[in-house]
């Protein structure tokens, strides 16, 4: 009996200390930011953030209702001061779904900016980080929502989608802390437009030195990079031309099932590094301008002018890169890699756009489809 | 008696606890991405290290190192070496409830008090040590499941984006800067000191330096591999900001129903870092049962009362900087230094046992 009521004594001594009241944070209490916007307005940071009430109807209906505010001042810091003033509750950025950043707020070194994400345990890092172009980031946030998604939610599904659609690299909060501080390669950031009351990516911002550089790479061009890359996402489909005389209608087009990168290094007789990128891809035809049988010479000739098509098509595209001093493929971070030497002596800023670049594809038609 | 099983998870258990969360951190910031160098010359010590620790108690496979003590440096001097190892082992668990109160204050509970955490983590491992070493050992094996859960979490982090690449350039620092950082790994090696305190308990004591050996070994594989899987996952720069990669890694993982792993992960981890405590208790108390002729379930109250008088006193970040570099020398002279001179003095005084 006595042991009985020791045990229920120690009992009674421990429920209180398990329960940790001191650090509750009930979800209902607290103001839950689903999208962030930040924008450059006359040197001034101007944050807005979106919060989801979520309005009950009944039994299993629901409707909700973005709350949006926005505040300006120096630093993230002053803007959030003012922010946690329009709520009822303590702002979390726990949940938060989307940052978007404004095209001149992109500008500016956004390491130094998004530092408060990091800092601390609490903000969730798979939120999708987009540069918003033409318009306000904020304007952007004002949409009621997306499909049937509230703004924030549907943000960071077109942006998935186009993540697998391979027009922009995978990355999140998460992924953008680690390219910050990583010497010698840039990223890219999807650039989300809107056109007329409707919301899309148009293609991929390219960063220099962890700010955007103005440059983007447009929609036909960002799967080719990807696939440049090494770093492309479930779905590639590329399309080329028959040939340059006729536009309409006069395209075949093709999804890409294997690709193999071969990336080579090496020191021109200058003793400037020099790349050379091997593209080999295996391809499912899709579409052919007419429904007709496709004779193994036909093949032969596609898969020569895809070739030629492709290869034209990246040279371009890197030539791009290094016109935004860009260097998506880390080239600057494979040289330090294998040759520490060399990348101390280089500035890497200075050197990236002279170098030489080659790229060739070379494309096999694997399949054509369930017709022949 | 413990079987070589048990006597495996214990020593596991030992070694792998609060260290784990900071370790590649501390190592890379030293000698990059050469720091699983240093961890191998770490292991390597630690190996010698077990060796000799072996040696001394087969010395005498009856008695336990604080009896040894006794014996071999009469009654003075033994008592002062075995008063002096208790308050080792109060120091290391000190700075070890400072280190894990600092983790879950900044990661989990924002606003708990110290003396909160302290308080529930002294109730559940003095719990455990009071026990007879082979409850212990049992208990040990039971929690080893989170290493296979920590190796499961180590492994989902490949898929994400990861770059080989930045294991390289291999050897980029000197040799003597890669052995200078070696003693920063060896503080989480530590534990395998236990074999001095539980050899009158072992079943198959000639089986006892294999066992020590696959357990360092175990511990060894496990941290180097999670310094690479650390450095190909952190850029650079990234990595010596981050005080604790362990969790930041699993705070960029995120799937479909479960996020925040992180969180999740700290919150289990705190059985395996309590393990160590629980240790620390045993040794410790064990000194005290000896030092004062008490009960041993008595001393590791006396000792998780000590703590908790300890605990509550304001020690700030400077403070707890200063005990942890404090505490990698101390750990050489009472792991390393002293018993090697024991077991010289045991040898020159023809003991075998």
């Amino acid at each position: 009996m006595k042991n009985t009521n020791q045990k229920i004594i120690t009992l009674l001594f421990i429920f209180p200390l398990l329960t940790g009241c001191w650090d509750q944070k009930l979800i209902v209490d607290q103001e839950v930011i689903n999208g962030v916007s930040f924008d450059l307005e006359d040197n001034k940071i101007k944050s807005t953030i979106v919060v989801l009430n979520i309005i009950p109807k009944g039994t299993n209906f629901f409707d909700f209702k973005n709350q949006m505010s926005s505040a300006t001042g120096y630093s993230l810091e002053d803007t959030y001061r003012e922010l946690r003033t329009y709520y009822t509750g303590p702002l979390t950025a726990s949940k938060s779904r989307i940052i978007l950043l404004g095209e001149s707020f992109a500008k500016k070194n956004l390491n130094a900016y998004l530092d408060f994400f990091y800092r601390v345990p609490d903000p969730y890092l798979g939120s999708k980080v987009a540069i918003v172009k033409g318009v306000e980031a904020s304007e952007l946030l004002s949409t009621k929502e997306i499909g049937t998604n509230p703004v924030a939610f549907g943000l960071y599904e077109i942006i998935e989608a186009a993540e697998d659609n391979s027009t922009v690299t995978k990355g999140t909060l998460n992924t953008l802390f680690t390219y910050f501080n990583e010497e010698g390669k840039d990223f890219l950031l999807p650039i989300l437009e809107k056109k007329g009351e409707d919301i899309l990516v148009s293609g991929a911002g390219l960063i220099s030195d962890n700010a955007y550089s103005g440059q983007m790479i447009s929609l036909k061009e960002c799967s080719l990079l990807l696939l440049i890359m090494d770093n492309y996402g479930e779905l590639v489909d590329l399309e080329t031309y028959l040939n340059d005389k006729k536009k309409l209608n006069n395209q075949v087009s093709y999804r890409i099932i294997k690709s193999k990168r071969k990336f080579n290094l090496t020191k021109d007789a200058a003793g400037k590094p020099r790349v050379d990128i091997n593209l080999d891809l295996k391809i499912f035809l899709h579409q052919y301008p007419i429904t007709e049988k496709i004779s193994p010479k036909q093949i032969k000739e596609l898969e020569e002018t895809i070739s030629r098509d492709l290869t034209k098509k990246s040279q371009s595209i890197m030539k791009k890169t290094q016109k935004a001093n860009s260097d998506v493929l880390g080239i600057g971070r494979e040289l330090k890699e294998t040759d520490p030497a060399a990348w101390k002596a280089l500035d890497w800023g200075q050197t990236y756009p002279e170098i030489k670049i080659n790229t060739r594809v070379k494309v096999a038609i694997e399949k054509t489809g369930i017709l022949k | 008696m413990l079987t070589n099983k048990n006597l495996f998870f214990l020593i596991i258990q030992a070694q792998i606890g609060i260290g784990i969360l900071g370790l590649p951190y501390i190592l890379y910031n030293h000698v990059q991405q050469d720091g699983w160098m240093s961890l191998l010359i770490a292991g390597v010590l630690a190996q010698g290290i077990i060796i000799v620790l072996v040696a001394l108690s087969r010395t005498s496979p009856k008695e336990t190192f604080y009896e040894l003590n006794l014996r071999l440096l009469g009654n003075v001097l033994g008592k002062i070496v075995n008063i002096s190892y208790v308050l080792y082992f109060i120091s290391f668990s000190l700075l070890l409830m400072i280190l894990v109160t600092d983790v879950i204050n900044t990661w989990i509970l924002h606003q708990t008090p110290r003396w909160a955490i302290i308080l529930m983590l002294l109730i559940a491992t003095s719990y455990i040590a009071k026990e007879r070493i082979l409850t212990i050992s049992r208990s040990f094996l039971f929690f080893s499941f989170w290493f296979i859960v920590l190796i499961f979490l180590l492994i989902l982090v490949y898929p994400q984006d990861i770059h080989f690449g930045r294991l390289q350039p291999v050897g980029s620092n000197s040799f003597t800067e890669i052995i200078k950082a070696s003693p920063d790994a060896f503080v989480s090696l530590i534990g395998f000191e236990l074999i001095l305190f539980i050899m009158p308990f072992i079943k198959n004591p000639k089986k006892s330096l294999m066992v020590l050996s696959i357990a360092n070994l175990f511990t060894l594989m496990l941290y180097i591999f999670l310094f690479i899987t650390c450095v190909i996952s952190f850029s650079g720069v990234q990595l010596s900001l981050i005080q604790a990669p362990l969790l930041y890694l699993f705070r960029g993982l995120s799937f479909e129903f479960v996020e925040r792993i992180d969180i999740i992960f700290l919150s289990f981890w705190i059985v395996p870092i309590s393990t160590t405590l629980v240790i620390q208790l045993f040794n410790a108390s064990l000194g005290v049962q000896k030092l004062f002729s008490i009960q041993r379930k008595k001393s590791v109250y006396l000792l998780s009362f000590i703590l908790l008088c300890l605990g509550l006193l304001p020690i700030n970040l400077t403070m707890t900087e200063s005990l942890s570099s404090i505490m990698i020398y101390l750990n050489i002279i009472f792991v390393f230094i002293f018993p090697a001179l024991l077991l010289i003095i045991a040898k020159l005084k023809g003991i075998k046992g």
